[in-house]
């Protein structure tokens, strides 16, 4: 790996270095560093902050700023990447469910679904079932995750998984909810495949979701 | 020997015996909660915090507002104004300057932050002068409360923003995490001005009626723990803490000065305390937090507020039973206990079962406090 691609990896997991990440970057990619490399090695600094933030060394702050490193990464590579061939984890579509209109949570998981080379299709805060089903079908994604944040919208998760039963695409399609008021016991109550306990467990949850089945299925 | 409501708070906060427990089972209620109740029995008079604290029977309280969750203690307050109005949402600037998302029917959802008030210093010196320590209108709502309590033998108890609470307040919380670590001179300056504030004015209030309580709203705890590590809880909060809550308890003797945290405050206890804090609420049991084991590595450095897991009261009356039997005698019989839910009264709770619960719980502090005399 080169010089440049050592510092980016090491900037975005080692937060308190202080990257500056747009010079960092433009001058990565004037050096001749190509700009699928220079993603990667984002995506594997942001893959050893989730690590630590696991190990409890890391916290929530750390988090929403290592993705804020992220999302400014990708927009200054974003331009670069036409005509590289990139692997992909698959599709994965996240909603804040109906009945609720807060999306840090969500925003978070985003952020690191990308970071770990996901395609992610954010439907934004209160979306109905039938949004969630219907991107879903268009995307031909196998994994869509769900938002709450307090108890009083778990119904409208449930709505979704009733959804998905409804259109007769249930056994196609893995189903995760996190937030404040989740609880591994939804998997049994809701009918839901999984329960994140936090973003990066979220990520966890994807990859083996997709990792069995296969990536999207179009 | 029947106590006020003001000795039994204060020989709460001392473990001191009581006649029965302080009655504060609740901090408040959805008011999706109080709308179902008041088809389910509650008289349709009871329609805020205020007048259903009243009819529930708690220990009488006088509480000063300054802020707390809806805004950072701004004086004079942003005025409403109306962005966008959807079918199903509306786009508004609120009381504190942020502009959020809410439900057009009113649904008591909270907000979606959309922009808040301060993004950079020039912003923050945009905002300040509604934080001026000298503003009157905030010098003249603490005489009249410290008035309102007088002589009267009943808590008087100041609500304010804590330091996390106004940073998240002024640049919303992910700008704020993000702000730790590219604008820690702006953070650093907002909570100088905090300490400034809240000496002045609590000074203020101390001089015409000294508060038996500071509450400092927080919020900066979830359900895996603190939402910033405890190096930076060091570096943005404990200078300030240590000024302002030292000022608190040891210049005016504020008996309580006490922290409302939500979720896991597991990893922060030993810093707030170190700071002089010695009360907290709420413990929410679904983010892992049990009272009895809080107490037992901590017998006498804090007041316990809360704890009881507010998802019980809708899961039936033995529910209900066995979480009261489980918290409330060994907490009671320990002292430095105030029985209540983990957080609010949510709405999927009948009125029926609330009923039962407060009566439940008075019935069990009451013959633990009367053992503790007797035994």
């Amino acid at each position: 790996m080169g010089a440049y691609l050592d510092k980016i990896q090491e900037g975005f997991s080692d937060l308190d270095l202080g990257i500056e990440v747009t010079p960092l970057l433009n001058e990565a990619l004037a050096a001749g560093e190509k700009a699928g490399e220079i993603l990667d090695a984002m995506s594997a600094g942001l893959k050893k902050v989730g690590e630590l933030f696991e190990k409890g060394e890391y916290y929530l702050a750390d988090l929403v700023y290592a993705g804020d490193l992220m999302k400014e990464g990708v927009r200054v590579i974003e331009p670069h990447l036409v005509g590289e061939s990139r692997p992909e984890e698959g599709t994965v579509i996240l909603a804040t469910v109906e009945g609720d209109i807060h999306d840090i949570g969500k925003n978070i998981v985003a952020s690191l679904l990308s970071g770990a080379g996901f395609q992610v299709v954010d439907l934004g805060v209160d979306v109905s079932p039938d949004r969630v089903v219907n991107a879903v079908r268009e995307s031909g994604s196998r994994a869509a995750g769900l938002s709450v944040l307090l108890t009083t919208t778990i119904p409208a998760a449930a709505a979704v998984v009733d959804a998905f039963r409804a259109a007769g695409i249930r056994d196609g399609v893995k189903i995760a909810v996190g937030g404040a008021c989740t609880t591994p016991g939804l998997v049994e109550t809701i009918g839901v495949d999984a329960v994140g306990t936090d973003a990066v467990s979220a990520v966890n949850i994807f990859e083996r979701f997709l990792g069995e089945e296969g990536g999207d299925s179009t | 020997m029947t106590m006020t409501p003001r000795e039994r708070l204060l020989a709460t906060a001392r473990f001191e015996p009581l006649d029965r427990p302080f009655r504060n089972e609740s901090i408040g209620f959805w008011d999706e909660t109080l709308v179902r109740w008041h088809g389910e029995g509650l008289s349709s008079e009871v329609n805020n915090l205020m007048t259903a604290v009243m009819q529930m029977g708690y220990d009488l309280q006088v509480p000063i507002f300054l802020g707390v969750h809806e805004h950072p203690g701004f004086d004079p307050l942003f005025e409403e104004e109306i962005i966008e109005r959807g079918e199903r949402h509306t786009i508004k600037r609120d009381i504190s300057g942020s502009v959020v998302k809410v439900f057009t029917d009113g649904s008591s959802m909270l907000p979606a932050l959309i922009e808040p008030p301060v993004r950079d210093r020039e912003s923050w010196e945009r905002v300040k002068f509604r934080l001026d320590p000298e503003t009157p209108g905030r010098l003249a709502l603490c005489d009249t409360m410290a008035a309102f309590a007088g002589d009267n033998p009943v808590p008087l108890i100041a609500f304010l923003p804590g330091l996390f609470g106004t940073h998240r307040h002024l640049l919303g919380f992910e700008p704020l995490m993000v702000a730790y670590r590219k604008q820690p001179e702006l953070l650093h300056e907002i909570a100088r001005h905090w300490v400034a504030l809240w000496k002045h004015v609590i000074g203020h209030l101390h001089a015409r009626r000294p508060p038996e309580m500071v509450f400092l709203w927080e919020d900066m705890c979830y359900k895996n723990g603190p939402m910033i590590s405890p190096r930076a809880f060091d570096a943005f909060m404990t200078p300030y803490y240590r000024e302002l809550v030292g000022f608190f308890r040891n210049d005016l003797r504020v008996p309580i000065v006490h922290v409302d945290t939500d979720g896991n405050l597991t990893e922060l206890i030993p810093k707030f305390i170190e700071a002089g804090v010695n009360s907290f609420w709420p413990f929410e049991v679904q983010a892992g937090m049990d009272i009895l084991k809080v107490r037992e590595e901590w017998p006498r450095q804090f007041m316990i507020w809360g704890g009881i897991d507010k998802r019980a009261l809708a899961a039936g009356r033995e529910a209900i039973r066995e979480e009261v039997m489980r918290v409330v005698p060994p907490m009671v019989r320990q002292g430095g206990y105030i029985p209540g839910i983990d957080h609010m009264v949510p709405p999927d709770v009948p009125y029926d079962d609330w009923v039962y619960f407060l009566d439940l719980v008075r019935e069990v502090g009451e013959k633990e406090c009367a053992k503790s005399k007797t035994g």
